[in-house]
């Protein structure tokens, strides 16, 4: 009896003395915040059945007084230009949240263009230009073309989007957009090589090869995103380390991943990317620059072939007097190694 | 062979051993005085059962309106705080940007209040709400809310400097008070809500437990006092009939006091669900409303003109909703003007304009005195009638609780004295016996 006693008398102590037990934390970490459609790894867009070169435009010199529905429209019927462009877009086209004002290269060519069609200089405030900030991602709906309209059946949320006369937002020239939208091109007012940008420290990088198993971030659908795949498939059967492509449905959304530190670099036209280091001195263009280069140009609707004539012209005219050098200078001359103005080039004589 | 026959001789060893305490039961049971001895038992083992019954049905009920009354309604309360708060955070960190600039200070200002206001209102819903599930809403906004409130700031510093990134990072901010937070608020909100109704049906719910037992003990009376007469050539046996009155006594006190609670329970669970509730809708739709006209201005996206038509149409229906249910007239009616004057004043910003407004004519619309106006009347409108009648509803819950108050002591003293009358009936008729 003594003996269980005393076995119970030192479990007891035993148990007294042991320290409790803490409570196991569950282990946690901040939430990633990241913007609606992003999409990592990135996916390469679908396959475009091939077009003649679409950057080939209408020349203005088959403009004549008696095939000028639209102009003549604009000018007495409308007695207005309805422009659609970016705001967001620094260097082509930003507007002042506060006041509204746009600014930028792609306001001054079309300020240039209102200007020729209404026969005087407009005032920033004249009614005659009406500047349109287009929804993201649906900017091409904008124009009044068969294509659209059919769309615009289909899904009533796209009748929200204004109508236009044209569009000017960095639109790279593709045949993509020509069989989806049904629009037409004016002659190229841009070159832009994609180029990369990382953070400030991140200089010993000198191209996406030195970016391997890090993020890179493009817009989604587009051919830089395009190119970056490409890129990490190469790399991957070379087996070298790959970089992972990451799309986001605005390019101007890579910024703010850059500067979160969800992405490592950005690529994506260097124009744009001026744009972006000139926001954020931490951000830094390296002098990398894809091989192709690709070209902009003003979306118009395919029914107005008057209208797209009287923008080349316009266009000419800028590049004869150097007005379109000015402006390219003044709003990317900070860029290195940028491309030329290109050439016009015209389907017909 | 063997086994079988041992099995059979102990089943028939069995049988007899049940027969032979059967019949020295009865023989027990031959005598009144024991049969009386034994009523009585049974009786008074009823009567016990019926009064701990009937406590714990009381204070069941009280208990769970007291929660209902100090815990649920404000816990409900708080997570519609949280809602509104982040609702009007998103609208106002958007409108920050866009406002002329004297009015920026004001606009942050109220931001920041509203994040204040809704990590208040988290801290209250988590001490009064720690379920698992609210827990973890709770949570989840907390862990989000460092997070959208340094996109906002980040956006604002950008923005300031006219830099088009802080369109971005206010862009993403909204994304995340409206994709995560304000979907977490209002299930943390539903949850509550629903807590709280339950808790008042719970309370209203009659104790049929109780009533099934107190019928088995009348019953019970009714046949001892038939036996007695029967043995005693009395009419009546004053103790027991006394007992019985008592008993239906308590039956009847109870049924009435938690027959009137279930009555103002209804009342207020009637006006939580078929006027609060639109209200508080129409009142977190208008917030988010406010917030789409300046989504609109500031990084417009497809489907936001659609979702603000239908979000104004949303806010038409609750207002209705409110009135059919009941919803005081004068206030209702006042919320319902101000939703037409807002409507009013927005009717260009929605419909498909050719050509499409300008910036001056958009912003005037959007942040424009105003609209503004109309939109801060609706929404206070709608504060109004949501304050007037939720303290109606707690009106009715507490008297729902003052309806079950001391029914408890009536209960149980008219079940002692039931046990005492019980005594004083079968005693001495037991005595005579022995």
């Amino acid at each position: 009896m003594r003996v269980v006693l005393a076995a119970l008398a030192a479990v007891l102590v035993v148990t007294g003395c042991s320290a409790p037990e803490p409570v196991a934390q569950e282990p946690r970490s901040a939430p990633d915040v990241l913007p609606n459609g992003y999409v990592s790894p990135a996916v390469h867009s679908p396959p475009v059945a091939p077009c003649p070169d679409p950057g080939r435009s209408l020349n203005p010199a088959g403009l004549t007084r008696a095939q000028m529905p639209t102009l003549n429209r604009i000018r007495n019927e409308d007695k207005r230009l309805i422009v659609g462009l970016s705001q967001t877009a620094p260097l082509f086209s930003r507007r002042d949240l506060t006041t509204g004002e746009h600014t930028g290269f792609e306001v001054d060519v079309v300020r240039r263009i209102a200007q020729e069609l209404f026969g005087e200089p407009l005032s920033t405030s004249d009614p005659r230009l009406r500047l349109v900030t287009m929804p993201t991602g649906s900017r091409l709906f904008a124009l009044d073309t068969p294509k659209n309209r059919a769309v615009r059946e289909r899904r009533p949320e796209l009748r929200e989007v204004p109508i236009v006369d044209l569009v000017i937002a960095d639109v790279s020239i593709t045949c993509e957009r020509v069989q989806t939208y049904g629009l037409r091109y004016s002659a190229p007012y841009l070159t832009a090589n994609t180029g990369l940008m990382v953070r400030r420290g991140d200089e010993g990088v000198r191209s996406p090869d030195d970016l391997g198993g890090r993020e890179v971030c493009s817009g989604a659908q587009t051919t830089n995103s395009d190119q970056m795949i490409e890129i990490s498939d190469r790399q991957r059967a070379e087996g070298k380390p790959a970089v992972i492509p990451v799309s986001v449905s605005d390019t101007s959304e890579c910024l703010m991943l850059l500067q979160r530190g969800l992405v490592d670099a950005i690529y994506t036209d260097v124009l744009i990317l001026e744009g972006f280091r000139q926001q954020d001195p931490t951000a830094v263009l390296l002098d990398y620059r894809s091989p192709t280069a690709g070209e902009a140009g003003i979306a118009i609707s395919d029914e107005d072939p008057d209208l797209v004539r009287f923008v080349n012209g316009v266009l000419d005219r800028m590049r004869a007097d150097g007005s379109l050098a000015a402006l390219h200078t003044r709003w990317f001359g900070s860029v290195p190694n940028r491309e030329p103005i290109p050439a016009s080039r015209y389907v017909d004589p | 062979m063997v086994i079988g026959r041992a099995r059979s001789a102990a089943g028939v060893g069995n049988r007899r051993g049940w027969a032979a305490a059967r019949a020295g039961a009865l023989r027990w049971f031959e005598r009144t005085e024991r049969r009386l001895v034994a009523a009585s038992a049974v009786l008074a083992g009823v009567a016990v059962l019926l009064g701990v019954l009937g406590e714990v049905a009381v204070r069941e009920r009280g208990a769970l309106l007291d929660d209902a009354v100090a815990r649920r309604g404000a816990s409900t309360a708080a997570a519609l705080d949280v809602y509104r708060a982040l609702a009007d955070a998103d609208a106002t960190s958007l409108n920050a940007v866009v406002v002329e600039a004297y009015r920026v200070g004001d606009e942050r200002k109220r931001y920041r209040e509203d994040l204040f206001d809704a990590t208040d209102a988290l801290r209250a819903t988590a001490s009064l709400a720690p379920e698992e599930s609210s827990a973890r809403r709770v949570r989840k906004l907390l862990d989000h809310l460092p997070e959208y409130s340094r996109l906002v700031e980040a956006g604002w510093g950008n923005s300031a400097l006219n830099q088009p990134v802080g369109t971005s990072y206010l862009g993403q901010a909204s994304s995340l008070a409206r994709e995560v937070l304000l979907g977490e608020a209002q299930e943390l909100h539903h949850e509550q809500a629903t807590a709280l109704s339950n808790a008042q049906l719970a309370a209203g719910r009659h104790p049929w437990e109780v009533y099934a037992v107190g019928a088995v003990l009348l019953v019970l009376l009714v046949l001892a006092q038939i036996y007695l007469a029967r043995r005693t050539r009395r009419q009546l046996n004053r103790g027991l009939l006394l007992s019985t009155a008592l008993v239906l006594a308590a039956l009847i006190t109870l049924g009435v006091s938690v027959n009137l609670a279930a009555g103002h329970a209804a009342d207020s669970v009637d006006e939580l669900d078929g006027v609060i509730a639109p209200l508080a809708k129409a009142r977190n739709l208008a917030r988010i409303a406010d917030g789409d006209e300046v989504r609109i201005l500031v990084f417009p996206k497809v489907g936001d003109v659609g979702r603000l038509r239908d979000g104004l149409d949303a806010l038409d229906r609750e207002i209705t909703a409110a009135r059919t249910g009941g919803g005081n007239q004068q206030r209702v009616d006042k919320a319902a003007t101000a939703l037409v004057s807002w409507r009013t004043a927005v009717a260009p910003l929605l419909g498909n304009q050719n050509p499409p407004l300008t910036y001056p004519e958009m912003s005037g619309l959007v942040i424009g005195t105003a609209q503004a106006a109309h939109a801060q009347r609706f929404d206070e409108a709608l504060t109004d009638a949501i304050t007037w009648h939720t303290a109606d509803a707690a009106t009715s819950t507490a008297a729902a609780k003052g309806s079950l108050a001391d029914t408890d002591l009536v209960f149980a003293v008219c079940v002692v004295l039931a046990l005492v009358s019980l005594g004083w009936g079968m005693w001495p008729r037991i005595r005579e016996y022995y």
